[in-house]
């Protein structure tokens, strides 16, 4: 979180109205703007064509940039992740419906399970008047200051000629649920004024077969009863703050994308001619309605446009959608659209890095008021014309005073027409499976859905642990749902568990070919002379098969499952970065070169390709084709910390020091942890720039960006005495970071102590966070690969170099079945030597790593006095006798003295 | 069969709101520019609309996307054209 820390007094100061200052009363206006999937890939070509020239203004005139969406990106949590600053396990909504409270009903997902403040309750405490329209979810309608009109308005239930009643608690303040009542539209009223410039040749639709007019009907219905509510309020009330939500165009898109230009080959050429431009008219009407929202805003006015995803416009949007829950979540993209407008707000400026959960602290920032420490997003600071400091409160939830939320109460059981409309909309979307077919499943199934969109929210917040809780449950209870168990899989490899990801991969090969199997058996009995099918494991088990592999180290296996789909029409082309990430593990550069090549012929804007392809020409010494590749990257997408760190190496590598330091120092504003990068940046300013001061302070703040507890390292060359001293810190009262795979024998009879997980470091760094608080044996090649986020304390075991080589080759000898050859190459002395040396060097520079070096020697003579120096490194915290109780002096076996090389 | 609908009345319209054969091809741009207020018959505001070269806007009783868009204003300046035509051809009717 940027800015201030400092929050003493701050919940005082934030009480309530009556704390108020005068500078906040005259605080600025504004309007928030929702567009669902609203994406600036279909946006640009519009406006370039000058058909969308409200949004062109808004652009113009202010700062824009791309909003990175959360996992999963289902909108009622995306949007309560919008107006709160938190994540979905934060805030509390979860998924499309909710059950009632006898547990046996499926309703749409309302605002009643919201655990948190959402910004307009934040103000409503402040004095401000808010106002809100359509958010997704927001009924019962907020008993706030200002009005609210529910996600539940909108939504016709009944043909025109019957009533068409509100539904209770739509509208706060209730006595003016009449006056919206009159300002919906039914879609019966359309004309084919509306229609026509969506469909122009609308009457070639055979209603009776086709229900796409009544789709769009609905869809443009909905969206201008929100229009007429937000303009209403606009122009008669007075506000603070306004945030209206429109959902059409996510809806216009899962309808029609499929028919957007060009053509595929699948899309028959009568329904591509009929419906191609119902998208960009979408667009069009959407900035048609923008024009009188910013019209009736005022210049004073500052107006924010988002989206909480993007939707894929072209050729990369699937072929088809998987057949599961939330399956049309496969057509969103990864971001949404950002821009702001108004007083103090740069002009023509682009931002980067922004996303989601951004807005709330942003929205907190333009009314001079604190973002919470407890929310998960930043403020975005680029926006200002001037820079700006940026307070922070411990939690927005702490303070008192009327917030206008609700009370946590239960959602009841009945399902009114209301609901069944809204919930046969999410059904027409395909979001979820019809509930009426059997209404108890049907709430069981939302249930554990909820329970698996909430794992997936954990993992996205980097909580792998109660991910993996929620997900092996789930695998547990349903071992044939793909999704579980590939999700599992995924998790188990990010906590580098392979063999539990492997376990679960054929768990569900044998659930889904059992189900095969019986589908053939029926098929069979129904008619005997059809085809025999072979069963073939599904292509994402596939993929991930390889994945878990590629981690393990098994490369060539992973490349002959990742090559056999290479010939696919389909998934040929969406392979290759996948074949390319297992070759860049095997450093064959060139061939990974040729794999990427591919994927960025076939999706020239794949930022992580551009990014892998710099990487590759990095390694080949293609410098300059590697800049450009990797300004690519960062041009497309901003955000990835890395694709700026490996620019900084390029240019470095390239003698460009200045560039190199400023794609570091970009690299560590996106990711301030990355300690990696600041050593780096460091380095340059010390040993390049000449600016020693400059160096210092970055090598300074080191400290204030590391994370989590110290890890204690002990680490030396192979048969140095690192396993004694695991032996000895463990009975000095440590707790070690081991899987205990390898067992003790004759060259280590007391044990290991090693993690398998420790020998993939160089791949999977990350797996030393698991070691926080714990001792953990690194030998000394893999030092330099420790996270520099983390503090160590590192014991380095030392021992004459000789001894060391002599006693590696008496244990390879033990294992070795037929003797004669010699154990160990020539010049392994010269290159371990060579190795520590270079690792005194990188002591010198990691200021988060302090060492103590014990010679085995000593450790064996008088392992009292040892112990005790170990014991003070450590800070006095261990059990000095049984630390010394663990040396066995009858293990030395290997010394120089006796034994020659 | 006349129905109650909001402020209005109108005639009930079915779903199936489209004549057979091709429709009118509706230019997308109408854009308008909500200038000023006029007082109606019965006293009250009504908003005015004109074309983006200042000239005055009928509002056609089928509506327009423009309409819609406009919100509020356009939605009740189009009710009340619907009514408006509604009520002209009522008359017509009893004359005839």
């Amino acid at each position: 979180m940027a800015g201030s820390a400092d929050t003493e007094g701050r919940s005082g100061k934030f009480e309530g109205k009556e704390g108020m200052s005068d500078q906040l009363k005259k605080k600025r206006k504004v309007l928030l703007i929702g567009w669902d999937a609203a994406d600036w890939t279909a946006i640009n070509p519009l406006m370039d064509q000058g058909l969308m020239p409200n949004l062109q203004k808004l652009v113009d005139g202010g700062t824009i940039g791309r909003l990175a969406t959360l996992t999963p990106p289902l909108s009622p949590m995306l949007w309560t992740s919008i107006a709160t600053g938190k994540r979905p396990y934060k805030h509390g909504i979860i998924g499309f419906t909710e059950t009632g409270a006898d547990g046996k009903t499926v309703k749409p997902v309302t605002n009643v399970h919201r655990r948190v403040k959402a910004i307009w309750n934040i103000l409503n405490q402040q004095g401000l008047r808010s106002h809100v329209v359509g958010w997704w979810p927001s009924h019962p309608a907020e008993p706030i200051n200002g009005t609210m009109v529910s996600n539940f308005f909108q939504r016709a239930s009944k043909p025109i000629h019957m009533p068409w009643a509100m539904r209770e608690g739509t509208v706060h303040p209730a006595e003016k649920s009449d006056l919206f009542a009159k300002l919906r539209v039914h879609p019966a009223e359309l004309t084919a004024a509306h229609i026509a410039p969506f469909i122009p040749d609308f009457g070639k639709i055979d209603q009776d077969k086709e229900r796409t007019l009544e789709m769009l009907s609905r869809i443009l219905a909905d969206t201008a009863s929100i229009q007429a509510a937000a303009t209403y309020i606009l122009e008669q009330e007075e506000w603070d703050f306004m945030g209206v939500y429109f959902d059409g165009m996510d809806h216009f898109k899962h309808g029609f994308m499929k028919y957007n230009p060009p053509r595929r080959p699948f899309i028959p050429e009568r329904e591509y001619e009929l419906y191609k431009d119902v998208v960009s008219s979408a667009y069009r009407f959407h900035d048609l309605m923008l024009g009188r929202l910013l019209e009736l805003a005022g210049e004073d006015a500052t107006v924010m446009l988002i989206s909480d995803h993007g939707f894929h416009p072209d050729h990369l949007r699937p072929v088809s959608l998987p057949e599961e829950p939330a399956g049309p979540m496969f057509e969103h993209s990864p971001y949404g659209i950002f821009c702001v407008k108004g007083p103090g707000i740069k002009e023509d400026a682009m931002v980067h890095g922004a996303g989601l959960l951004d807005i709330t602290p942003t929205l907190l920032t333009l009314f001079d008021l604190p973002v919470g420490s407890d929310m998960d997003g930043k403020a975005i600071q680029g926006i200002y014309e001037k820079p700006r400091a940026i307070e922070l409160i411990d939690s927005w939830e702490a303070v008192t005073g009327n917030s206008g939320m609700h009370p946590r109460a239960h959602a009841d059981n009945a399902i009114t027409d209301m609901d069944q409309a809204s919930l046969d909309q999410l059904v027409e979307l395909g979001y979820i499976e019809d509930p009426k077919a059997d209404p108890e499943k049907a709430a069981m199934n939302t249930v554990r859905e909820n329970r698996y969109y909430l794992s997936m929210a954990y993992m996205d917040g980097g909580k792998l642990p109660e991910a993996l809780k929620e997900l092996e449950a789930l695998h547990l209870e349903a071992p044939d749902q793909l999704r579980y168990g590939t999700d599992l899989a995924r998790t188990y490899l990010r906590v580098n568990e392979p063999e539990k990801a492997l376990a679960v991969l054929d768990r569900l090969v044998h659930a889904d070919k059992e189900k095969f199997d019986a589908d053939q058996t029926e098929k069979a009995a129904k008619d005997s002379a059809a085809p025999v099918k072979e069963y073939k494991e599904p292509v994402r088990i596939q993929w991930l098969r390889a994945n878990v592999l590629r981690s393990k180290g098994e490369h060539e296996k992973a490349l002959a499952i990742l090559r056999s789909y290479e010939k696919d029409p389909n998934l040929g082309p969406r392979v290759q970065y996948r074949i390319a990430t297992v070759l860049i593990g095997m450093n064959r550069w060139k061939q990974a070169i040729k794999a990427l090549e591919k994927t960025l012929e076939f999706d020239p804007n794949s930022a992580k390709a551009h990014h892998a392809m710099g990487v590759c020409l990095m390694k080949t010494k293609d410098l300059e084709g590697a800049i450009e590749h990797l300004h690519e990257a960062v041009g497309l997408n901003f955000t990835t910390a890395m694709a700026h760190y490996h620019l900084g190496e390029a240019y470095y590598l390239s003698g460009a020091y200045e560039q190199a330091a400023q794609a570091y120092a970009v690299c560590l504003h996106l990711s301030p942890g990355l300690n990696r990068a600041r050593l780096r940046l460091a380095r340059i300013h010390s040993e390049k720039l000449g600016d020693p001061e400059v160096a210092k302070a970055l090598l300074d703040e080191m400290e204030g960006h590391r994370k989590g507890e110290e890890i204690v390292v002990v680490s030396g060359l192979p048969r140095s005495g690192t396993s004694m001293m695991m032996q000895a810190l463990v009975a000095g009262g440590m707790d070690p970071f081991t899987d205990g795979k390898r067992e003790q024998d004759d060259s280590n009879p007391k044990g290991y102590y090693e993690h398998d997980g420790i020998k993939s470091l160089i791949r999977e760094p990350g797996i030393i966070e698991q070691a926080q608080g714990k001792v953990v044996k690194v030998v000394a090649p893999l030092v330099p690969y420790l996270l520099p986020r983390f503090n160590y304390r590192l014991i380095l075991m030392e021992r004459d170099m000789h001894e060391v080589l002599r006693s590696q080759n008496t244990m390879i000898e033990r294992g070795r079945k037929s003797k004669g050859e010699p154990a160990f190459r020539t010049g392994l002395l010269d290159a371990y030597q060579e190795q520590m040396e270079k690792l005194d060097q990188w002591f010198k520079v990691n200021p988060n790593v302090n060492v103590l070096r014990v010679r085995y020697s000593d450790m064996v003579a008088d392992p009292a006095k040892e112990a005790q120096r170990v014991n003070a490194f450590m800070g006095g915290k261990l059990n000095v006798e049984a630390l010394m109780g663990a040396v066995d002096p009858k293990l030395y076996r290997n010394k120089k003295a006796t034994e020659t090389l | 069969m006349p129905i109650r609908y909001a402020l209005i009345q109108i005639t009930a319209v079915p779903l199936r709101i489209f004549p057979e054969g091709t429709g009118p091809h509706v230019s997308f741009l109408c854009t308008m520019a909500e200038n000023k207020t006029r007082t109606g018959p019965d006293k009250a505001l009504v908003p005015q609309f004109t074309t983006p070269d200042g000239k005055p806007f009928e509002v056609p009783a089928e509506g327009s996307l423009s309409l819609l868009a406009m919100g509020h204003v356009g939605l009740m300046a189009w009710r009340e054209a619907r009514i408006r035509k509604a009520a002209a051809e009522n008359l017509k009717g009893k004359k005839g």
